[in-house]
């Protein structure tokens, strides 16, 4: 009985074995135990080669395989076996059991929140080798870019430690924009900042769950897609020893629009200082005037501000690995160390010291338990990402290249400040007359976390068909951020300060507990389980804020030395509760035909006091078509399995903090020396509840042609969003407050298409696979309580409306210049031509939103004997941007003339005739809330390239490694767009943002695209 | 066996050990619900201070930088300030009237409107107060916070009564009297029905106001409500009813001397001053909507007509005349809120000064239907004798209303957006000189100290324009389409 209950459990099991090899001969088989019981899903592998298969359930396997090769057959909790491929090309086989592996027998046949393998649709994973050759070294999820069909990835910025939006099958909240899904590491829940401290070199894989039925075990916080991240662990036998180094640098990625130069510039404002008012005969005002002599002088100076405000940030990553296993136990051990400076000046980037333990133990035959813990401690130092003149990435676009970087006297020398400094140069600089450099050396912030992750569980197996689990995980993150302004620094003196600091630290635990029964037994060819769990989460929040201001010197800030200690100095906290029943069925009949089902009931302490429960079920079936008889004639298909799935999910996390109530609150709040209390912006809905996310899936898998050359998977699937979540926004006139309301109903559908051909495949000569994906998207809001929701983000509006694609930007059409008189032409409401901006004319730009159309990516992947080389691409199509960089930097209105601008701006209209200008110049400028700046920001990104070479085998025999892989990597090696800019926007400026942003609506001023260079050694004792 | 089914009631056990309504349950660790709100006197002082808050925001006192204050933007709407050309360039369509509904001058409105229903939220719950002192006290101050902010939005997007023969009757404002979210309402269809749901609210209000001191700076006191009341009857051209609330204050309160001026503008004194909002450190900077910055390092976004600056005489006011400016970098800079005694460029937001009310009083009784040229100059005279070492003094006819004018402008710049109303409330008041009703005529001076350099791109806006009522900013419109644009935008 413990025999066929391990073979069921071990179907469970989440390997993808994608590959296999042209032969001339096909070896098949059956496949035992002692007791001449069919082993199903033993993997058979040629040696030495990545090369295998598994049995099906009836233990009957089939691989292509060369005279003289060796074949390995395994299967957990049975002593492997080797057979060299003779003459005969059948091998039956018959393993014995390995009375001391049975531990990992339980151990990976986890638990109902495990993905099992018999499905392939509605999931999307990339194992340890695909990472290999992409991984970013501290950013895991942006790694995940261009590979994965439905997911789309869109790093926010590039800074050191930045994340990356993941966005599963265009998932979107109909009021924050894009939603990252649920991550999910070895158990534990985490969200997307947490991630960074979870280190790439000891991920297993990673799986995103795209359909309902993977997806439902997740349910109250699954509906935007699950990233579940399996980290190694160790393994039965002798000691591994693994470390990897790598090394490499980083420069800012070109930006794509030329920057004036000098003479540019200064013959840009000669030209708008002539330009007067076509009225009065009257000059603007704007630009300045020179003689051509002065233009001369100037022009010699030419500061190319890229060069001064970016370096080339070096990086250096460090892991070493070891795994043991005894008899009854297996252990893995890593320590890390990661450093990416940036590309900033004056900035040191990221460093992080991580380390993991795990460890896996049976105490007899019943019981087990298990732990991982993982910890990090990192430092991130990078500039503040605001749209003003404190941002070196506005200053790189904004400061005139003839305005020097330090205080000159006419004879060229520097003018010294009375502590013998140079003087950074503030004189026609930019409109704001402030050189970023101040803020990049005259302000000191550090942000320091410390991250302890992992998950323990204990299971026993009552009965050989009832297994009771346990598991808790728990994700603890402390964070404490320094801020601290010289007294130095010229910003007192335009804040009246002499010296400020800010201290931020904040605790965070959220833990979840699950209990889960399971029961499972076959009859026959009927197998079948079922489980009940339960599941209650909590996250705990507490931050302490405290503020002073003058301190004595630049080097010594704690608070002790402050001359006052802010009022607004506070602390605060936060929890949140979920708690959830799950029942789950799963059926097959000879692992052929395949049923599931599920329910769950959860409650959420977000929700409305009224309605805080919702109930989700679902189902999938599939069917393993490749099994059936009357396949068993058509050679060319190895594989061919049908899926479809259908459920509705829960999603509450667009719900604010306590926004179930309506308070009243002095937090925060000091009128004069005297305490004050004011309403919160929010007002309780009681009926807020869930948003149900309904998906349906049908997908087919496959591996076609000379055994599985062709492999790949098709999905084409609906996502329907009912009762979506709004925060909705009430009159201006009546306190301009906002309540959560279930607004509307939404639908996705797409399909998604996943191919990998093996061009060549020979073990021992040249291999080359190629692959890509594609997913098509289709978007549309189909219900909503009111005609129209606006949302408004800094320059332009997006509208959500019945029948158009949610985010729609809602702008006043612009249709050029009038060549008579040079002014701005737009569209009223009624599509009449005008040349009066109103803001009341703007309309729904139909087939223009924020969300893609298409997206993915593709690659190849090459091998020769011990070289390897691989590269990969991604593109994302039919998403607009509202480029705002390029509005402030075609701009002359106001002061903005009196920055840098972008090559072309000086071609506005000066006379009657002129077409394919700018507008004739006005003190108003350019509009924004306009379409003349919203440009499709389609792009093909060439990301990465990565060539290898592994010594192993005979070449290391008298040293005891067992193999070195060494490889030089590059990293965003180029990009095509027609965007002005980089097209790629993630967050326009993540300070700025604020709750109702959309995210990819508007470029501004954030870290930018780095491209990067790495040297990198991985050696296995 | 038997071990095994101890294990399996122990789990069972966990499973069928269920979550109630209680675990799922949080409550607000920072915030009190609303509904056990509003029981004591302690916590209606404390929302009825919550409401006089918001005003130090941007729109009224936020110091954004952004030149949107009510500290200025009636200054760089009319013709005392001059955009600094080596500015940021803050507010520079406003300056020049090119505003329309997707830019406008000022964020009073939104912010106006908080103040209303945290003010109308006070008043809903007043009822859980027993009758007293306190009570009275607390609704008079509430009621007078809404009508005084409904005014502000008045007089900046709808007409003044005075300011053209059909102003009364035309689009008024939304005049909010409860406190509810989620309320649609219209604007009401004329400006004459606004002022009399001002007139009742400041009525009541004075009719409970505790005689004396307010309790605290930053509130109320029975003097405040009666100069606001001044304030609000100059507008309407009720005349009589200016002298008879404007007359106790002015007796009541004295002006700052010329001495106390200079502590007058780092917020040290608060002579003379009948309502300011208090700033503390870590609040905004009000300096910013001018310039940041002192000595040499200074930025300016603004500066001072050379023309406007010459009206001051440094010989015979040198207190006012330092008080107010500040000559730097070749530019004329508005000093006012430059020198915090707590911090450089924090200052408390001077809301309402009893020098506007004995201009307000002296203006009214030059313009009553009974007119008193005598009570009017002596009125005057007792804001001049604070402010000169020597005037000349004893004017008559339309030389008296000049000089009251002229005080008007000089005493009120900088502080409450005055010149630009007394630009748009004198365009239809009978029997002043017309150069009054002509709207904004500026010098063409340049914004150097000497008035050259870059002058305004723009320099007149004629009385009756549709840009002396601003236009409501679209999205006010889309989120409450029953709000009506104003005529012209």
């Amino acid at each position: 009985m413990k025999t066929k209950f391990s073979g069921f459990l071990t179907l469970l099991l989440a390997f993808v074995v994608h590959v296999s090899f042209a032969q001339e001969k096909t070896v098949t088989g059956i496949i035992t135990d002692q007791d001449g019981l069919p082993l199903p899903a033993t993997t058979v592998l040629v040696k030495g080669t990545t090369n295998g298969t598994s049995s099906d359930f009836d233990g009957n396997y089939s691989i292509k395989a060369n005279q003289g090769d060796v074949l390995v057959y395994s299967f957990v909790g049975y002593k492997s076996k080797e057979v060299v491929v003779g003459a005969s090309s059948t091998i039956n086989v018959t393993l014995a059991e390995d009375a001391e592996a049975l531990a990992e027998v339980i151990i990976t046949a986890r638990s109902i929140f495990d993905v099992g393998n018999e499905i392939d649709n509605g999931v999307s994973a990339m194992s340890s080798e695909d990472l290999k050759t992409v991984v970013n070294t501290v950013s895991i999820d942006r790694a995940l870019q261009g590979n994965l069909a439905g997911v789309n990835v869109v790093s926010a910025n590039q800074a050191p430690g930045a994340t990356a939006n993941v966005i599963v099958r265009g998932a979107f909240s109909p009021t924050g924009g894009l939603q990252n899904p649920l991550y999910v590491v070895d158990g534990t829940y985490m969200n997307a900042e947490d991630l960074v401290s979870v280190n790439s070199n000891n991920i297993e894989s990673v799986q995103v769950l795209t359909d309902a039925s993977q997806t439902a075990l997740y349910g109250s916080r699954g509906a935007n897609g699950v990233v579940i991240i399996t980290t190694k662990r160790g393994k039965k036998g002798e000691a591994s020893i693994t470390l990897n180094t790598r090394s490499g640098w980083s420069n800012r990625f070109p930006i794509r629009t030329p920057l004036m130069n000098s003479r540019q510039k200064l013959e840009y404002e000669n030209k708008l200082a002539g330009v007067v008012n076509p009225v009065t005969g009257n000059p603007l005002g704007l630009g300045v005037a020179r003689t051509a002599a002065e233009i001369d002088e100037l022009a010699q100076i030419d500061n190319p501000w890229e060069d001064i405000l970016y370096n080339t940030g070096l990086s250096s990553s460090y892991n070493l690995s070891i795994t043991n296993g005894s008899d009854n136990s297996t252990n893995r051990f890593s320590l890390g160390y990661d450093s990416e400076e940036g590309i900033v000046e004056g900035y040191e980037g990221f460093q992080r010291i991580s380390a993991s333990l795990g460890n896996n133990t049976t105490i007899n035959e019943s019981l087990n338990f298990g732990y991982t813990v993982s910890g990090a401690y990192s430092v991130i130092d990078d500039p503040r990402d605001r749209r003003n003149v404190q941002s070196p990435f506005w200053s790189e676009l904004n400061n005139n290249p003839y305005a020097t970087l330090y205080v000159q006297n006419p004879d060229g020398s520097f003018v010294l400040d009375d502590r013998g400094e140079r003087i950074f140069n503030r004189s026609g600089i930019n409109s704001f007359g402030y050189q970023v450099l101040d803020e990049v050396f005259g302000t000191d912030q550090e942000r320091r976390n410390l991250r302890i992750f992992g998950s323990a569980f204990f299971e026993a197996l009552i009965t050989p068909e009832l297994k009771v689990r346990t598991q808790i995980g728990a994700n603890y993150d402390r964070t404490q951020n320094e801020n601290f302004l010289r007294p130095s620094a010229l910003l007192n003196s335009f804040i009246g300060t002499q010296g400020t600091k800010s201290d931020v630290s904040s605790d965070r635990l959220d833990y979840n507990w699950r209990n889960e029964i399971t029961y499972a037994k076959s009859f026959g060819d009927h197998n079948m389980s079922a489980t009940v769990a339960s599941e209650y989460t909590k996250d705990n929040f507490y931050r302490i804020e405290l503020n002073g201001r003058t301190f004595p010197n630049d080097f010594q800030n704690t608070q002790n030395l402050a001359g006052t200690i802010d009022p607004d100095s506070e602390t605060s906290r936060f929890g949140i509760s979920r708690f959830g029943y799950i029942g789950a069925l799963k059926y097959n009949f000879a692992n052929k035909y395949f049923i599931n089902g599920y329910f769950r009931r959860d409650g959420s302490s977000l929700a409305g006091l009224d309605n805080q429960y919702g109930n989700f079920f679902g189902a999938s079936v599939a069917w393993d078509i490749a099994k059936e008889s009357f396949m068993d004639s058509a050679d060319w298909v190895n594989s061919l399995k049908f899926a479809g799935s259908w459920g509705t999910l829960g999603n509450d996390n667009v719900l604010g903090l306590y926004s179930n109530f309506t308070t009243i609150s002095t937090a925060g709040v000091l009128y004069g020396n005297n305490p004050a209390a004011i309403p919160s912006v929010t007002v309780a809905n009681p009926n807020a509840t869930w948003e149900t996310n309904e998906k349906f899936n049908v997908g087919i898998a496959f591996e076609l042609l000379q055994n599985s050359r062709l492999r790949g998977k098709i999905d084409y699937f609906t996502d329907t969003r009912s009762d979506f979540l709004f925060e909705q926004e009430f009159a201006f006139e009546s306190g301009s407050y906002t309540s959560f309301i279930n607004a509307g109903e939404s639908k996705t559908s797409g399909w998604e298409f996943d191919l990998s051909y093996d061009i060549f495949r020979n073990p021992d000569g040249f291999n080359l696979t190629v692959f890509g994906n594609i997913t098509g998207l289709e978007y549309e809001i189909t219900d909503l309580v009111q005609d129209q929701f606006l949302i408004a983000f800094p320059g332009g509006q997006v509208v959500h409306e019945v029948g158009l694609e949610p985010f729609t930007f809602n702008l006043v059409r612009y249709v050029g210049v009038d060549p008579s008189n040079g002014d701005a032409l737009y569209l009223d409401s009624d599509d009449n031509v005008t040349n009066v901006f109103s803001a009341q004319d703007a309309v729904p730009i139909e087939g223009k939103s924020v969300l893609p159309e298409f997206f993915g990516g593709f690659g190849l992947n090459a091998s020769y004997k011990g070289f390897d080389i691989s590269t990969n691409f991604n593109y994302s199509a039919g998403n607009y941007v509202y480029n705002l960089t390029a509005l402030n930097s075609y701009d002359f209105g106001g002061s903005s003339a009196r920055n840098n601008r972008f090559v072309g701006a000086e071609n506005f209209w000066t006379q009657p005739g002129d077409t394919n200008v700018l507008p004739r110049p006005t003190v108003n400028g350019l509009e924004s809330n306009s379409t003349q700046f919203l440009q499709d920001a389609s792009y093909l990104a060439w990301r990465n390239l990565t060539l290898g070479y592994t010594l192993d085998g005979d070449a290391l025999r008298n040293v005891p490694i067992n193999f070195i892989r060494m490889y030089v990597q590059a990293q965003g090696l180029a990009i095509w767009s027609g965007f002005d800019g980089n097209p790629e926007i993630g967050d326009g400026s993540t300070e700025d943002n604020n709750a109702v942003d959309v995210a990819g609506a508007y470029s501004a001023y954030t870290y930018p695209r780095v491209r990067s260079f790495n040297f990198g050694v991985d050696i296995n004792f | 066996m038997k071990i095994n089914k101890l294990y399996k009631y122990l789990f069972i056990a966990f499973l069928t050990f269920g979550c109630s309504d209680e675990d799922i349950f949080e409550i607000d660790p920072d915030s009190i619900v609303i509904e056990n709100f509003f029981q004591t006197e302690e916590e209606f002082t404390l929302a009825i201070r919550g409401a006089y808050n918001r005003m130090k925001t941007v729109g009224y006192y936020g110091g954004s930088g952004a030149s949107g204050d009510l500290i200025i933007t009636g200054d760089l709407l009319s013709d005392n300030l001059i955009t600094n050309a080596e500015g940021r360039g803050s507010n520079f369509r406003s300056h020049n009237w090119q505003y329309n509904d997707n830019t406008i001058p000022t964020a009073i409105y939104d912010q106006a409107y908080r103040i209303i229903s945290r003010a109308n939220l006070v008043l809903d719950n007043v009822g859980n107060l027993p009758e007293g002192e306190f009570k009275n006290r607390i609704t008079a101050e509430a009621l007078a916070l809404r009508a005084i902010v409904h005014f502000d939005v008045a007089r900046f997007f709808s007409q003044i009564p005075t300011q053209s023969s059909g102003a009364s009757g035309s689009l008024g404002i939304a005049y909010l009297e409860t406190f509810d979210p989620i309320l649609l309402p219209s604007r009401l269809s004329t400006v004459s029905e606004v002022y009399e749901r001002i007139n009742a609210d400041l009525d009541r209000a004075v009719s409970l106001m505790v005689p004396g001191p307010a309790p605290e700076i930053g509130r109320f006191d029975l003097n405040a409500i009666r100069g606001l009341i001044t304030r609000v009857a100059l507008y309407e051209g009720d005349y009589e009813r200016v002298i008879q609330f404007g007359q106790p204050v002015i007796d009541a309160e004295a002006p700052a001397a010329a001495s106390q001026l200079a502590t007058l503008w780092t917020s040290a004194s608060s002579q003379g001053v009948l309502f300011e909002l208090p700033f503390i450190v870590s609040d905004p900077l009000l300096d910013s909507n001018y310039s940041q910055g002192t000595g040499a390092s200074m930025l300016a976004e603004y500066s001072v007509d050379r023309a406007f600056f010459d009206l001051y005489d440094q010989a015979t006011e040198p207190e006012r005349h330092a008080a107010y400016f500040q000559i730097n970098n070749n530019w004329i800079v508005c000093n006012k809120y430059i020198n915090g005694a707590l911090q450089t460029g924090l200052n408390n937001g001077r809301y309402l000064r009893v020098e506007e009310v004995i201009l307000n009083v002296a203006e009214a009784h030059f313009l009553s239907s009974s007119p008193n040229e005598s009570r009017a100059l002596a009125t005057l005279d007792l804001l001049r004798n604070v402010r000169y070492s020597s005037f000349t003094g004893g004017e008559s006819g339309s030389d008296l209303f000049d000089s009251i004018m002229l005080e008007r402008r000089k005493e009120l710049a900088f502080e409450s957006s005055d010149r630009w109303f007394t630009l748009k409330r004198l365009q239809n008041v009978p029997g002043i000189p017309d150069i009054y009703k002509q709207g904004v005529i500026r010098s063409g001076n340049g914004y150097l100290a000497d008035g050259t350099g870059t002058a305004p791109a723009e320099l007149r806006l004629p009385a009756g324009d549709h840009r002396w009522q601003l236009p409501i900013q679209q999205v006010y419109i889309d989120q409450n389409p029953n709000i009506q644009q104003n005529p012209g935008y």
